[in-house]
């Protein structure tokens, strides 16, 4: 049978130990990858801190192209975040049965993905300990944020979407601690406990919690859309060719989705390997999951394709020549790898046997994260590099030795934190999992 | 109080726990709390409760105070500023609609979350006597309180009903 139900369960107290068996004995492989991310994080670390020695010198940073590779990373893994709060508010509010299996996960790594995120404009600052400027406060000369720029629109954006994804998933949360809580004893159980806060399970507090968690989908939902609509208007509200759009923000939102799905595939399919989780999460889940991406890659195709024909049939001659020059400059392989990794390799998900073979769908996420970063890349870099006057035209030498450290270091540390989190939480919701049983299937 | 006991029936399935709370409230017999390991619109259908909460009075006023926080710091800052542009008004209205709205949203957020904690009476440090670690796990509570006349009737009635196992907390 296809669906995204739970297979082969007939109780639940299978269900809680099948989840939670995964949080004791990880197995060598686990801790293997464990010490490889841990080595990226600190050559990350080291990186910048040789950053902030030395100055922002240290990155290829330089007029005309002053946001070049940690802006790239910033609006990269915002949109690496856009899907788990996807999954978890919109799937919810549709009542989408293939949710159930992917939601916790896909949380966790939204609120990873931020949180690195949140680095990379510390990152770019140069001088991060005077990053509390950004803040609203009244500072002794009366200078508050100007809450008419995009910059600050971000960072009350994406410190909202943080906060509020990190709720989202610690309330849905609340229950599985309590069952793990009520499964362990000694320290596991007081941990476990003091995280469930006194969940008790009573038809009181379901009820409030359903009211809760009801809301918290439907305000995150247009949060989401929010969110890297307001990361465009960084670049839309600015009056550079290439930038300048109204289609940035339905664009952009496409593409975090588009980023953020292959980013799921990518971590889900050696999940459901490493921790034996078949039966949890089936085929018919990654298919629903590909689906999307043919969806969010027509949607991303079509975006591309419309900017250039607005960029020629406007008569505009900046943006049609910044245009041109994307196809064809500096940049122009990266320009096509963001093209054929986006737009062309989604589209073999068309077919069912690519659909439901694992294999080729954690390459296509792969290619898709690939595409999904020149993309950034191209948009960010080509633009600064190209703008009106020809005699500030200039390139963006491609990262240096520290960029690519750091970029290491962000991709290491989101590893390192989701292994963190599959260690000590648990991966699948419990509660949801014991929901999606068909009662039928139940024995005594 | 004089119910000071509370009579608390252990179901395995969804089936059972639902007929036996429908069977319940048929009799007038006043169900106290109904455990159960997930979330399940069938008991809530069988013990007539609405769908929604009162928490979600809590989520309107953190939308409203949220978007006159936001308003008001956007207008308040540009207020202090006073840079004038080409003769225009300092404040500008049509920026002041994004920190409107995810004000709007985070503070929602935080009295949604803020209800659910203070109408389930959490955090708590002591769980109540009538819960069962079980609850949690596979096996459902039902807990009616009733005075001592009463208890060894609702016990009986409880066990008729397919309850697994009956406990009196007192």
């Amino acid at each position: 049978m296809q669906s995204g139900q739970p297979q082969g369960l007939t109780s639940y107290a299978e269900a809680d130990l099948q989840i939670i068996r995964t949080m004791w004995h990880p197995g060598t492989f686990y801790w293997f990858w464990i010490m490889v991310t841990g080595l990226g994080v600190a050559v990350g670390a080291i990186a910048w801190g040789y950053q902030i020695v030395t100055g922002l010198g240290a990155a290829n940073v330089m007029h005309p192209v002053m946001w070049a590779s940690y802006l790239t990373n910033f609006v990269f893994w915002v949109g690496i975040a856009h899907s788990g709060t996807l999954i978890s508010a919109i799937l919810f509010l549709f009542r989408a049965s293939w949710r159930t299996t992917v939601s916790r996960a896909s949380e966790a790594m939204t609120i990873f993905a931020v949180m690195i995120a949140g680095l990379f404009p510390l990152i770019h600052l140069g001088r991060v300990w005077i990053v509390y400027w950004i803040l609203p406060y009244p500072n002794e000369r009366n200078l508050w944020p100007n809450f008419q720029s995009p910059l600050v629109f971000d960072v009350i954006a994406i410190s909202t979407y943080l906060t509020v994804s990190f709720l989202f998933w610690y309330t849905g949360m609340i229950p599985d601690l309590a069952t793990i809580r009520d499964r362990t004893t000694g320290w596991r159980s007081r941990v476990y406990g003091f995280l469930a806060l006194g969940w008790e399970g009573s038809n009181q507090s379901w009820r409030h919690y359903g009211t809760a968690y009801l809301f918290f989908a439907a305000l995150a939902t247009p949060l989401v859309i929010s969110v890297h609509s307001v990361v465009s208007w960084d670049f839309a509200l600015g009056i550079s060719p290439g930038w300048h759009s109204t289609i940035f923000a339905p664009y952009f939102v496409a593409g975090a989705i588009h980023s953020g799905l292959a980013m799921v595939l990518v971590l889900l399919i050696p999940l459901r390997k490493i921790y034996k989780f078949e039966n949890l999460l089936t085929i018919y889940v990654f298919e629903q999951i590909a689906r999307t991406i043919i969806l969010t890659g027509l949607i991303v195709g079509y975006s591309y394709a419309v900017e250039h024909f607005m960029s020629v049939y406007s008569g505009n001659e900046p943006e049609a020549t910044q245009y041109h020059w994307r196809m064809t400059g500096y940049y122009s392989w990266c320009y096509w790898m963001m093209v054929v990794c986006n737009v062309f390799v989604p589209i073999a998900l068309f077919f069912k046997k690519v659909r439901t073979n694992l294999k080729a769908l954690f390459t296509i996420g792969i290619l898709v994260l690939i595409g999904m970063w020149f993309e950034r890349l191209v948009i960010i870099a080509g633009t600064q590099a190209h703008e009106f006057d020809p005699y500030s035209w200039g390139v963006y030498k491609y990262p240096s030795m520290v960029e690519w450290c750091i970029l290491v270091g962000s991709f290491s540390l989101f590893f390192f934190l989701f292994l963190l989190f599959a260690k000590f939480l648990p991966t699948i919701s419990i509660t949801e999992l014991k929901e999606a049983i068909p009662p039928g299937e139940i024995k005594g | 109080m004089d119910n000071q006991t509370a009579v608390v029936g252990t179901f395995e399935k969804i089936e059972e726990v639902e007929k036996a709370i429908r069977r319940l409230r048929a009799e007038n017999i006043p169900i106290n709390s109904v455990y159960s390991p997930f979330h399940s619109s069938e008991i809530r259908e069988a013990l007539g409760e609405p769908s929604l909460g009162p928490g979600r009075f809590f989520t309107l006023f953190g939308a409203i105070a949220g978007i006159a926080t936001g308003i008001f710091l956007a207008v308040y800052t540009a207020a202090q500023w006073r840079f004038i542009v080409g003769g225009k008004y300092p404040i500008p209205y049509v920026p002041t609609v994004i920190p409107a709205f995810e004000f709007l949203i985070l503070f929602a957020v935080f009295f949604s979350l803020g209800g659910m904690l203070w109408l389930n009476k959490m955090p708590k440090r002591r769980l109540s006597k009538t819960y069962d670690k079980r609850f949690s796990q596979d096996l459902f509570g039902i807990v009616v309180y009733c005075s001592a006349s009463d208890c060894d009737g609702i016990e009986a009635r409880m066990e008729q009903l397919g309850a697994r196992e009956v406990r009196r907390i007192e």
